[in-house]
């Protein structure tokens, strides 16, 4: 009984830590990051989209997963 | 932070400074508008957008900023969407191709207008598509709402769809999972009007799906499906093109997903608590209260482009005006979502308590 709950428990920290260590290198990087987004190109524009879709899906899941834990989970 | 400045023919753009005010205003922007848009169902552009203009960021950014996170949210939601198993994969595919038609003119306006007219123009254009369209969406709402035959569950789209399908403009498509047979006309006047509002906009889903149900008399449930599986396409393809001319600011998508992932789950949580017309009224007050706050921001724009002249003090107060309408509005639909849910849970406890005394009432007669 005790399994479930300790897997969503790990997972949350995980994806939360995750998230965190994403946000913090991307603003603390912020200027070198925005000077190749913003070089007008194809790679950089793919890698800006990328970038929004790993934070997206990683402080998605973890928002997802307190949610979850606190018994507020929706279909979404 | 500082912002960055990208040197384009017309203008120097520079986006804005994060501040921590700034930030925390971002990531609260980014709740409100994804608790509404969970409980609406779509469509927390229309206060994101407006809700970045008014703290300073371009319009041109605030659209392609808020593309940008959309598509994000809609790629990580695509895995669940498509286990619902209601999209017209044909449909879609049909309004897909003019769809990205659509985008592609929204963006080449949107860019073509801030290089000539500059920030103002591009952010007067962008305000005035608001208010025609936001203040026509919530009339139609309340109309929906206080239609009497609606309440009697009478109402059927069907009317002027059944018109539509009469019309024999070849060639005719039939639609599979919809079960409609349509002019490729219409699916594409449709297809192309959702595109270019995604492209100027941010989102064009509120005018996609009412316009897939009552024009071509697709079931709800289908149309909404197929409108997630556009949202894809039209994020995708409207970030990618205004991120290929350097005007998506990584900062801002990121300060509105803490707010807005949050917010989304509350909000879809809450659509579980209220009946539909509950959610009709609050989309309507929203949507009208941010087509009046774009309505108060358009005399500075004008003031700014030189076409009015109105007194500093004049425009500055209607700047306000605009920023504490849309935020009221925001504030407004938020209150009213929160107490639909104490309502809810209130009536809830009443029931269990009731069930618990008349649970104790059979064992002491037992």
């Amino acid at each position: 009984m005790s399994g479930a709950p300790k897997a969503t428990l790990s997972k949350t920290i995980l994806f939360l830590g995750l998230s965190i260590c994403a946000y913090l290198v991307i603003f603390f990087n912020i200027e070198p990051l925005n000077q190749f987004f913003l070089s007008k190109a194809v790679i950089p524009a793919f890698c800006l989209l990328g970038t929004v879709i790993a934070i997206a899906f990683l402080y998605g899941t973890a928002v997802s997963n307190v949610l979850s834990i606190l018994g507020l989970d929706s279909d979404h | 932070m500082a912002g960055e400045t990208i040197s384009l023919i017309g203008e120097v753009m520079t986006f804005i400074d994060i501040t921590p005010k700034a930030a925390f205003s971002m990531a609260g922007l980014g709740f409100l508008g994804g608790m509404l848009s969970g409980f609406i169902g779509s469509g927390g552009a229309f206060i994101m957008t407006p809700g970045m203009m008014a703290l300073g960021v371009p319009g041109i950014v605030a659209v392609s900023s808020n593309l940008a996170h959309k598509f994000g949210k809609a790629m990580v939601g695509a895995r669940k969407h498509s286990k619902m198993g209601n999209v017209d994969a044909r449909l879609g595919i049909f309004m897909v191709a003019f769809l990205l038609i659509g985008v592609k003119l929204a963006v080449f306006l949107n860019e073509h207008i801030f290089n000539t007219l500059g920030k103002a123009g591009s952010n007067l254009y962008i305000s005035l598509v608001f208010v025609v369209l936001l203040s026509g969406l919530s009339l139609f709402i309340l109309r929906d709402i206080f239609n009497p035959n609606h309440k009697k569950g009478a109402n059927k789209p069907t009317g002027f769809a059944e018109k539509l399908a009469k019309i024999n403009i070849p060639p005719m498509i039939h639609f599979k999972v919809a079960n409609v047979r349509v002019s490729l006309w219409f699916v594409a006047i449709i297809g192309l009007a959702t595109g270019w509002l995604a492209g100027t906009v941010g989102v064009g889903g509120f005018i996609g799906v009412p316009a897939m149900i009552y024009v071509l008399g697709i079931p709800t449930m289908v149309a909404a499906g197929t409108e997630l599986f556009l949202a894809i396409f039209s994020g995708a393809f409207g970030a990618f093109n205004y991120a290929l001319n350097g005007f998506v600011d990584i900062r801002l998508v990121l300060l509105l997903y803490l707010g807005s992932l949050l917010g989304l789950h509350i909000g879809a949580n809450a659509t579980k608590m209220v009946s539909e017309m509950q959610i009709k009224f609050v989309m309507a007050v929203v949507i009208g209260m941010s087509a009046v706050s774009r309505a108060f921001a358009i005399p500075k724009y004008l003031v700014d482009l030189q076409m009015a002249n109105f007194s500093a003090g004049v425009a500055r107060v209607l700047d306000l005006a605009a920023t504490v309408t849309l935020y009221g509005g925001a504030i407004v639909g938020v209150i009213m979502i929160c107490r639909y849910i104490m309502r809810f849970k209130q009536g809830q406890k009443l029931k269990t308590h009731t069930i618990h005394l008349k649970e104790h009432s059979n064992r002491d007669s037992a």
